[in-house]
């Protein structure tokens, strides 16, 4: 894992802040909430199943459940950095060779996010006013998985720049 | 070759910069998917959506959750008592318990951090009080917890086979006969050493016993029962490996209630916890699917193979050099990441030299493993640490290193005989 988390400010940055982590746990909330029904719906059909019943939601719903399980809760990970790194080399650095390596990795981050959201939102689009629909037997739009996962990136990336801002203005209080 | 020269350096210097992995390889498919032509980017999107929404890794959050649950219901750790009084007058007492348990409950919860840590928590202040071996007593824990990412249902397999595109439920099965070989070497290689020196794992003078016959049953019973429900609806083609994992999640719910152990908040916590670690590990499946895609359209694993075609070695030395690769990156990157990282370009190679993927994928979990008890980054010897504080990291290692000579030992027997892997699940 990762460094530790970074405190929140005082000041004005307090409410921006504020308002970014109540965001983040209403989508972990969501997040959690799609674990819910992903497991009840997958044993709903196991068991329609051995009852020779016909129950389909479970394996159509399954795909754009696990979608939005992960990306919902990317804005907590990215946070919270508890993402894997390899941090075996950079442990050893000075905090300020540290610090520099972190804003390239935040910078980095941003920029891959940017091109995620900015390509899965434009195939959403696409498929939204071309009314594509999945291949399954009951026919659901694609762009609802799509929007899905390209608002949850979208969340993702406005979190990383709100960690961002918070590591200067730690950093501002400090000196 | 420059290109992947290119390409090989961008991955190793921003993972010395410490950049989270799911980033390297992210980014690095998409430069170089937009290095090759701006045109091939659109195809990123299909490949986030693909597998994100992939039918194979659904498994893997119901896994986690289920592993939570009988983590935080504490089954694992009556599990662990119940066997640690059963086995203690044995030479080797408690040190059995260790294994034996950790190859259980990985049979639950897929991971060898999970593993490793619910069982130490249990196990490191019994055997402090009997004046055990720590250094042994560490090693034993570190190396049980392995048996993790081997013992189905393991997260590694399922991500492996979402890469290779192979049948979970068949790697499932073929990564039986090899976890249960290691199993078997573990405890031989504890019962060896409590024979040769009965003061590293001294038998109490008044043994606790094993209680009474109903409260041993009460502890060992609701792990045994959740166990053999996954592998059993598995191994009988009875469910899917997803519908098997929400099958262990509805088990290990009501195993938890008949054990008054469930609680609201426990299971709240559970579930929110199942979700983390879910969406951490698939956010790297989904960079290092798009890393695929970019080595893909560059033909990366097509020049490699070719590259390893045309030298006038036999396939097994290739394999060799291939294993000491891997053995090598194990010290530095942790399971997963170097599972991802590597299997888009190995498989192919694999492949054309004529092995199986399937009992690659055994064999590969297996290095993986060894990675794990491995110095300087080797996460299981960390979380004994964690639990164990007054043992030294070097104690651990050392403690830890008969284990990776077992593990080494079980890789060539694999290599030797491949039927170990591939006789089960074709039969």
């Amino acid at each position: 894992m990762s460094d530790t988390p970074i405190p929140a400010p005082d000041g004005p940055g307090r409410g921006r802040q504020g308002f970014g982590q109540g965001v983040e746990r209403l989508a972990q909330l969501y997040a959690s909430a799609c674990l819910v029904v992903l497991f009840t719906l997958l044993l709903v059909e196991v068991a329609c199943r051995m009852l020779r019943i016909e129950f389909y939601w479970g394996s159509e719903l399954s795909g754009i459940l696990m979608a939005w399980l992960t990306v919902f809760c990317l804005p907590w990970i990215t946070r919270n950095r508890s993402h894997l790194s390899a941090d075996v080399a950079t442990v050893s650095l000075p905090e300020g060779a540290r610090r520099v390596l972190r804003y390239l990795g935040y910078a980095a981050m941003l920029a891959y996010l940017a091109a995620l959201v900015w390509f899965c939102g434009d195939l959403a689009l696409k498929n939204f006013h071309g009314g594509v629909r999945d291949a399954g037997i009951l026919r659901l739009p694609l762009s609802i998985l799509q929007f899905g996962v390209t608002i949850g990136l979208a969340l993702t990336f406005v979190s990383q720049c709100l960690l961002m801002l918070r590591e200067g203005a730690a950093r501002d209080l400090d000196q | 070759m420059t290109e992947l020269a290119l390409m090989a350096a961008g991955v190793v210097m921003m993972l010395l910069a410490g950049f989270p992995i799911a980033l390297v390889l992210g980014l690095t498919g998409l430069v170089w998917t937009w290095a090759y032509g701006a045109n091939y980017l659109p195809g990123i999107a299909h490949t986030v959506f693909n597998t994100l929404a992939s039918e194979t890794l659904i498994a893997i959050p119901l896994f986690i959750l289920m592993g939570q649950i009988v983590q935080q219901a504490r089954i694992a750790e009556r599990f662990y008592e119940a066997l640690a009084r059963l086995l203690v007058r044995l030479p080797g007492g408690l040190l059995h318990a260790n294994i034996l348990a950790c190859g259980i409950f990985s049979a639950v919860s897929g991971s060898s951090i999970a593993t490793a840590s619910t069982i130490a928590t249990a196990a490191v202040p019994s055997q402090r009080r009997f004046a055990y071996d720590l250094r042994l007593t560490t090693g034993s824990l570190a190396a049980g917890g392995t048996l993790g990412i081997l013992i189905p249902p393991s997260i590694p397999l399922i991500v492996y086979c979402s890469l290779i595109e192979e049948s979970v439920g068949l790697m499932f099965i073929a990564a039986l006969v090899p976890a249960l070989l290691l199993l078997v070497f573990f405890h031989a290689y504890v019962l060896v050493r409590a024979l040769a020196n009965p003061a590293c794992a001294p038998a109490p003078e008044r043994s606790a016993g094993t209680g009474e016959g109903t409260s041993f049953l009460a502890d060992i019973l609701p792990l045994t029962i959740i166990v053999i429900t996954v592998i059993g609806t598995i191994y009988t083609g009875l469910m899917t490996a997803s519908e098997a994992a929400a099958g262990g999640v509805a088990i290990s719910i009501l195993v938890a209630l008949a054990g008054r152990t469930l609680t609201l908040p426990m299971l709240g916590r559970a579930i929110v916890e199942a979700t983390r670690l879910s969406a951490m590990i698939l956010f790297i499946v989904v960079g290092a699917q798009i890393f695929s895609y970019g080595v893909f359209t560059w033909g990366f694993n097509a020049i490699i193979g070719d590259q390893v075609a045309a030298l006038p070695w036999p396939p097994v030395a290739i394999l060799a050099v291939l294993i000491c690769i891997y053995l090598l990156l194990g010290m530095f990157v942790d399971a997963i990441s170097l599972l991802l990282m590597t299997v888009p370009v190995v498989h192919p190679v694999v492949s054309m030299l004529g092995y199986d993927p399937i009992w690659f994928g055994v064999l590969l979990v297996l290095l993986l493993e060894i990675g794990l008890i491995t110095p300087p980054v080797g996460m299981n010897l960390f979380t004994i640490k964690a639990v164990a504080a007054e043992v030294s990291l070097v104690d651990i290692t050392l403690g830890a290193l008969p284990f990776v000579v077992i593990l080494l030992g079980t890789v060539l027997l694999l290599i030797l005989f491949p039927q170990l892997a591939l006789w089960l699940p074709f039969h």
